[in-house]
């Protein structure tokens, strides 16, 4: 209803050419589909950032925006985060009619500051800056600029030409105005930069024209949002004083062994109260997991940035005291309550596997959380110390497989951390059931979860009480038949295997029949079902990306269902068995001396399933929605 | 054994034994406790609470905050985690915090590690109380002044955890006239005693002390279907009146007379400032001199040429005047009504503002004569003797029409010099929705259908809000969605819609889609769910018990009807029997019927009144299980072996 024709974009791009006297070729014929159907047109983009000397720059950004309708009304609102080490100064905005005229300008009283935590975070120092300007005639092009002054070159600023928005150009202009010696790596196809010098002053360009919008693909890995992108590092900076260097991951190890030094010693009653704790204790393993249990029972996790802008953690001794802190608060606390017993430990930068990969051959700024790692004889320990409710040993999926950099006394180490394999990550569910002749199907069910699977419902389980607990486990196996009653419910640790978290239910659902008259449907999966969004949008000649799945892991379960005697079967749906390289899945339907027996069995192997599987994985996740929707018919006497 | 006669005997003594009130008085029986019997399932419970107001001599409000709070729970944690919130001109101080552990172990906040924060109006204080566990009693108290002796908040009672007790203590000077307010007491224990104690600032003379005590309030979490969850806490509001001796004389309100001048004088600014409205109302009216379509094309004009955009304040310095509004082209729903009773008066009609609180915000009370109530402005208008009440929020929102947020009993009607609380004797529109679908099956099992569906009312006001300003991409994936909800698989043919800007008609929309692959074989049978736009896949009646109404956004009555026609290579073996339920305020009917190739769906789910007693949750929600149940009805078919 609002979109420009293509005719009137093309005027309206000479038009916007002539009055800025920028030419963009082949603009219209190349980005043609792409530019009609969008809101909104990065007209252009320029990023300038002139290194003064090693611990300070001054970064520029400007851009201009075609917004074509009040859908992009959104885009003419600006958000900027200052943080203790950059200083937001010369924001400027107008918005401009296609011919260049200035139609609205912002004023300075316009730009707001507040400190607006992001949600997961209880206090940072960030402060957000923003602005909006709004016009009401489309098209027009808001155009802004702003400056950031860094007082480290350790938050050296990206060039991420892509968005959301399709581009027409961006360039970054690195200016040093004093020899500092940096690094770049490059994502995606922005070419290389061209060097010029001019009075010794040495400036690096990369430009890129005609720039399709970031493409979004359902269940995509991570880094892979990330398309297009070249990352800086200065060789060495400073931080509040604290002095670094880039070079490797060891000497960037050997910084924060500096930042954290001297915040690994408790006071004496502490000591003495971590002895006390594990003087019972034989085996290393055990005394670990002691500390491990004190650590998740007496603290209480708080995302609180305090210290040099969230990285530099709160001694052990305060975390002691106070009960609570953020990551690398806690792995602190827990790597001196080691010491203590005479067990060294470290802690280890981590970037969570849900925001991407660490670029091994790129020494740099790449973490946002910390973890704690414990060498021992035999094998090796990872440590999560937010968590509250895991063991000694597990992990959760965000810090598996993993580039994490162990802060070794003798400096950085970057290491991989290990990675669960399916039977790892295990749900296997035993239901018995009784079918009455009204459709209400009575069940006990065990349900085992192992790894990953046991990783996402005992924290809730632990942590709810009775009455939300009862909630979820209503809305979690409530999920195909919704009427269902739970009359009593048990969740443990399992009693055969410390490995396994039970949940054990008693309860019923109140209506399972499909159907009332003398043939009726069931569906004797009653909660694991494959449902249709779990098919990826893509078509497979449209799919660039791998599939991304948070972890391998593998479902079983197996139903039977006693069928009142003037019930007979009628109609069995096909037994199915696929195996592939990523994964497996099978179920079986069988009717044995008036029961249902049902056996269900989904694998996934792989935690990524290359581009060139995906046709094969697409189709095979069509199967499996497919078969977890038969139903079976019985007919009634 | 004796441990645990020992831990019930904590238990259940407790309740008798809340008398540490000062800050840092925490006795053993409340570190002992692991279990609160009158709510088992709490994470935490508030073991007191007080709050300490007095006026000075200088008109200063100085309030004395002090909570203990008794953690339970994991969750229960988080109340460890403190923020305040205070306008930026008034004063904190004094703040102190610390937890002591269930062996006595205190942990005092450390001043470092508070952390407050300026913004533009309110200013906030964040700590996280150290050292808290499970087990621990945590408190925390501060003492808070402000030169506003008029904005004292309303004291709550209750929270969304149980509290042993609440107390707000006020100490009034001589000269004060006040007046207090209370919201559903009715069947808790909550004491007020009225006293003369000696004045802290001056002993020879005496205040006035006024004291509430509630007791075993339980906690109130929040539920689908709730219009506000504070509507429901036990609450006190205290009120200042005047102030006068023998020097000076006060009056702090606050009748609805004062409010409604001060208002007055506030949008009469605007409309004298006002420049350019009087060449707008000429142009927008252009010719008819029939009042009520002066007053249409007024409405029209301003709903439709200004959009809808900016917090709704309904003062204040951002508060932005006709004019501007004229020249943006954009306001909030407030700013946006302001402009229209402006050109209203200025085409010589006679409307008025009528400030009112919203569905959502919380009920008005007419007792409480404070504008802190309001959060949005009406424009109530007459015309030869008929009222119409005018809403400017949505471009498609009828003439005349409330929407169901702004579906009020009652608001302050700015009357000039007068403040009147007026009935708005608004009538909802009839609403309905109604799908009809005429779908074939084709033999390799794929279902087309064409469906026809007619919205009115609300639901024709907001599915026309939905497609406004958005562009053809986001409509037709907004019409894909209702396909999507019938098969993943839903491919969309094509769709219109007919009468999206003749808003006094039903909006309709015209949909044509294919569902590939929609039929299930097992062995010579076939089955498929009929595709029913208004199936629910949820059911948000899952708690066992519910003790406040069920508030539903309007009243309304949603119908479908869904022909199928099936070829010839299979024969109709079985459909599903209806099913249905009804209340007074709600029914629910499914009904399936068949002749030799056709299948005819029909359900209903009719909405008769918007509020359902929470008496009756239990049959609501059985009637919620029949939703959902027959939504998963499937239609059996069987191929013909010819």
């Amino acid at each position: 209803m609002n979109l420009l024709s293509n005719t009137l974009l093309l005027i309206l791009f000479v038009l916007i050419n002539n009055a800025f006297g920028q030419s963009h070729e082949n603009t219209v014929v190349n980005m043609d589909s792409v530019i009609d159907k969008a809101d909104a047109v990065q007209l252009d983009e320029s990023s300038t950032f002139i290194v003064k000397d090693n611990n300070s720059g001054e970064y520029t950004y400007h851009t201009r925006l075609l917004i074509k309708n009040s859908n992009a009304d959104n885009l003419c609102g600006v958000y900027l985060v200052q943080t203790e080490f950059n200083n937001i100064t010369d924001i400027n905005a107008v918005i401009k009619d296609t011919l260049g005229n200035i139609l609205k300008e912002l004023d300075d009283d316009d730009i707001k500051t507040a400190q607006i935590n992001p949600g997961y975070s209880y206090y940072s120092k960030e402060v957000h800056k923003y602005f909006s300007l709004k016009y009401d005639r489309y098209p027009f092009v808001f155009e802004y600029s702003y400056v950031k002054n860094f007082n480290s070159l350790f938050f050296w600023p990206a060039w991420y030409p892509q968005g959301s928005l399709p581009g027409l150009s961006s360039t970054y202009k690195l200016i040093l105005e004093n020899a500092v010696n940096f690094k770049y790596h490059k994502i995606g196809k922005v070419g290389e930069p061209k060097i010029t010098t001019s009075e010794g002053i040495k400036t690096y360009t990369w430009g890129k024209k005609n720039i399709p919008p970031r493409i979004d693909e359902d269940f995509s890995p991570p880094e892979d949002r990330l398309q297009m992108a070249v990352l800086f590092t200065p060789e060495s900076f400073e931080l509040k004083g604290y002095k670094g260097e880039f070079k490797d991951w060891k000497s960037f190890g050997d910084w924060y062994k500096d930042l954290s030094a001297g915040r690994y010693s408790l006071p004496i009653n502490a000591v003495a109260e971590i002895r006390a704790l594990v003087k019972n204790a034989k085996t290393t393993d055990e005394k670990i997991s002691i500390l491990y249990k004190y650590l998740q029972e007496k603290n209480h996790y708080v995302d609180i940035e305090l210290g040099i802008s969230g990285w530099q953690p709160q001694s052990a001794e305060e975390v002691y005291l106070n009960r609570y802190g953020d990551c690398k608060d806690l792995t602190t606390l827990m790597v001196s309550m080691l010491k203590v017993i005479g067990i060294k430990s470290y802690p280890a930068l981590a970037l969570t596997r849900d925001n991407g990969k660490v670029i091994k051959d790129f020494p740099s700024n790449q973490f946002n959380h910390c973890i704690a790692f414990v060498p021992l004889k035999n094998d090796s320990l990872w440590i999560e110390c937010t968590a509250k409710y895991m063991d000694i040993g597990e992990t959760p999926a965000s810090i598996q497989g993993i580039n994490a950099l162990i802060v070794k006394d003798t400096g950085g180490e970057l290491v991989t951390t290990p990675m669960k394999k399916s039977a790892q990550n295990l749900w296997i569910s035993k239901s018995k059931c009784m079918l009455s002749n009204t459709g209400v199907l009575q069940f006990n069910t065990i349900l085992s979860l192992k790894g990953n699977q046991k990783a996402y419902y005992k924290p809730y389980l632990a942590y709810y009480n009775n009455e939300d607990k009862l909630l979820f486990l209503k809305r979690n196996f409530g999920r195909h038949y919704s009427d269902i009653i739970i009359n009593k419910y048990f969740t443990n640790d399992s009693e055969s295997s410390k490995d396994f978290y039970d949940i054990k239910l008693d309860g019923q659902y109140e209506n399972i029949f499909q159907g009332v008259g003398k043939l009726v449907f069931i569906n004797p999966n009653l909660f694991n079902r494959k449902n249709p969004d779990a098919l990826p949008d893509e078509e497979p000649e449209k799919r660039k990306f791998p599939v991304y799945y948070s972890f391998p892991y593998e479902d079983i379960d197996s139903v039977e269902i006693v069928v009142p005697s003037n019930f007979k079967v009628e109609a069995l749906p096909d037994s199915v068995n696929l195996n592939k390289p990523f994964g497996n899945f099978s179920v079986v339907y069988r009717f044995k001396e008036g029961k249902i027996l049902y056996n269900r069995k989904f694998e996934i192997t792989e935690r990524e399933i290359p581009l060139n599987n995906y046709k094969e994985y697409r189709d095979f996740i069509q199967e499996v929605i497919k078969a977890d929707k038969s139903q079976l018919v019985l007919k009634r006497y | 054994m004796k441990r645990s006669i020992l831990l019930a005997v904590f238990v259940l003594s407790f309740i008798n034994i809340c008398i540490a009130q000062d800050y840092g008085d925490v006795s053993d029986q409340e570190l002992q406790m692991t279990k609160f019997d009158k709510d088992p399932d709490g994470d935490g419970v508030i073991l007191y609470e007080k709050a300490e107001m007095r006026i000075t001599h200088n008109f200063y409000l100085e309030m004395h905050f002090y909570r203990k709070y008794k953690i339970l729970t994991e969750r229960g944690k988080k109340n460890a985690d403190v923020k305040i919130y205070f306008w930026h001109e008034d004063e904190i101080s004094s703040l102190k915090a610390k937890s002591t552990s269930p062996s006595s172990q205190e942990t005092d906040l450390d001043n470092d590690n508070i952390i407050t924060t300026e913004t533009d109006n309110t200013n906030k204080i964040t700590f996280h109380i150290p050292g808290a566990e499970i087990g621990s009693v945590i408190e925390y108290e501060y003492d808070l002044s402000s030169q506003y002796i008029t904005n004292m908040e309303p004291w709550f009672f209750q929270h969304s955890d149980y509290t042993v007790e609440s107390h707000l203590d006020i100490l009034i000077p001589e000269g004060f006239a006040y007046n207090t307010l209370t919201t559903n007491f009715e069947n808790k224990t909550i004491e007020t005693k009225n006293d003369k104690v000696i004045d802290p600032e001056d002993a020879r003379k005496t205040v006035a002390e006024f004291s509430f005590t509630g007791r075993d309030l339980a906690g109130i979490k929040e539920e689908p279907y709730m219009d506000n969850i504070s509507d429901e806490y036990a609450k006190i509001i205290f009120m200042l009146q005047s102030f006068h001796n023998r020097y000076e004389s006060y009056n702090f309100a606050k009748s609805w007379d004062d409010l409604s001048k001060r208002y007055n004088i506030l949008y009469r600014s605007f409309w004298n400032e006002d420049t350019q409205t009087n060449p707008a109302v000429s142009s927008i009216i252009n010719g008819p001199n029939d009042p009520l379509e002066k007053a249409k094309k007024l409405y029209n004009f301003v709903t439709t040429s200004i959009k809808t955009e900016g917090f709704n304040y309904i003062s204040g310095k951002n508060f932005k005047n006709p004019s501007q509004l004229l020249e943006d082209k954009r306001g909030s729903s407030n700013e946006k009504t302001i402009l229209l009773i402006n050109l209203l008066n200025k085409a010589g009609l006679n409307a008025k503002p009528i400030l009112i609180s919203t569905v959502s915000n919380g009920k008005f009370n007419p007792d409480f004569r404070n504008n802190s109530q309001f959060n949005r402005i009406i424009c109530f208008l007459k015309i030869k003797g008929n009222g119409y009440y005018l809403y400017t929020d949505l471009k498609y929102n009828p003439f005349g029409n409330l929407t169901p947020e702004t579906s009020v009993e009652k608001g302050l009607l700015l009357n000039g010099e007068k403040g009147d609380i007026v009935n708005i004797d608004n009538t909802a529109p009839f609403s309905k929705a109604n799908y009809v679908t005429t779908c074939a099956l084709t033999k390799d099992g794929k279902l087309t259908g064409d469906t026809k569906i007619t919205y009115e009312g609300y639901y024709a006001l907001f599915e026309r809000d939905d497609i406004d300003n958005q562009n053809s991409d986001d409509i037709k994936n907004h019409v894909k969605d209702k396909i999507v909800d019938l098969a993943k698989e839903a491919v969309l043919d094509t769709f219109y819609y007919s009468n999206i800007d003749s808003i006094e008609k039903p909006l309709e929309l015209h949909i044509k889609y294919t569902l590939p692959h929609y039929l299930t074989e097992t062995g010579n049978l076939v089955y498929f769910r009929p595709p029913l736009y208004t199936n629910l896949s949820k059911n948000p009646f899952i708690k066992e018990k519910r003790l406040y109404s069920i508030d539903y956004p309007f009243k309304g009555i949603s119908q479908e009807k869904v022909t199928i026609v099936i070829p010839e290579n299979l024969s109709i073996t079985e459909v599903p029997l209806g099913t249905g339920g009804s209340i007074p305020e709600l029914s629910f009917n499914r009904l399936n019927t068949k002749t030799d190739n056709t299948i005819i769906c029909e359900r209903s789910l009719n909405i008769y009144n918007r509020k359902v007693s929470y008496l009756k949750y239990d049959i609501l929600k059985q009637i919620y299980n029949k939703i959902i149940s027959s939504g998963q009805e499937q239609i059996v078919l069987s191929k013909n072996n010819k």
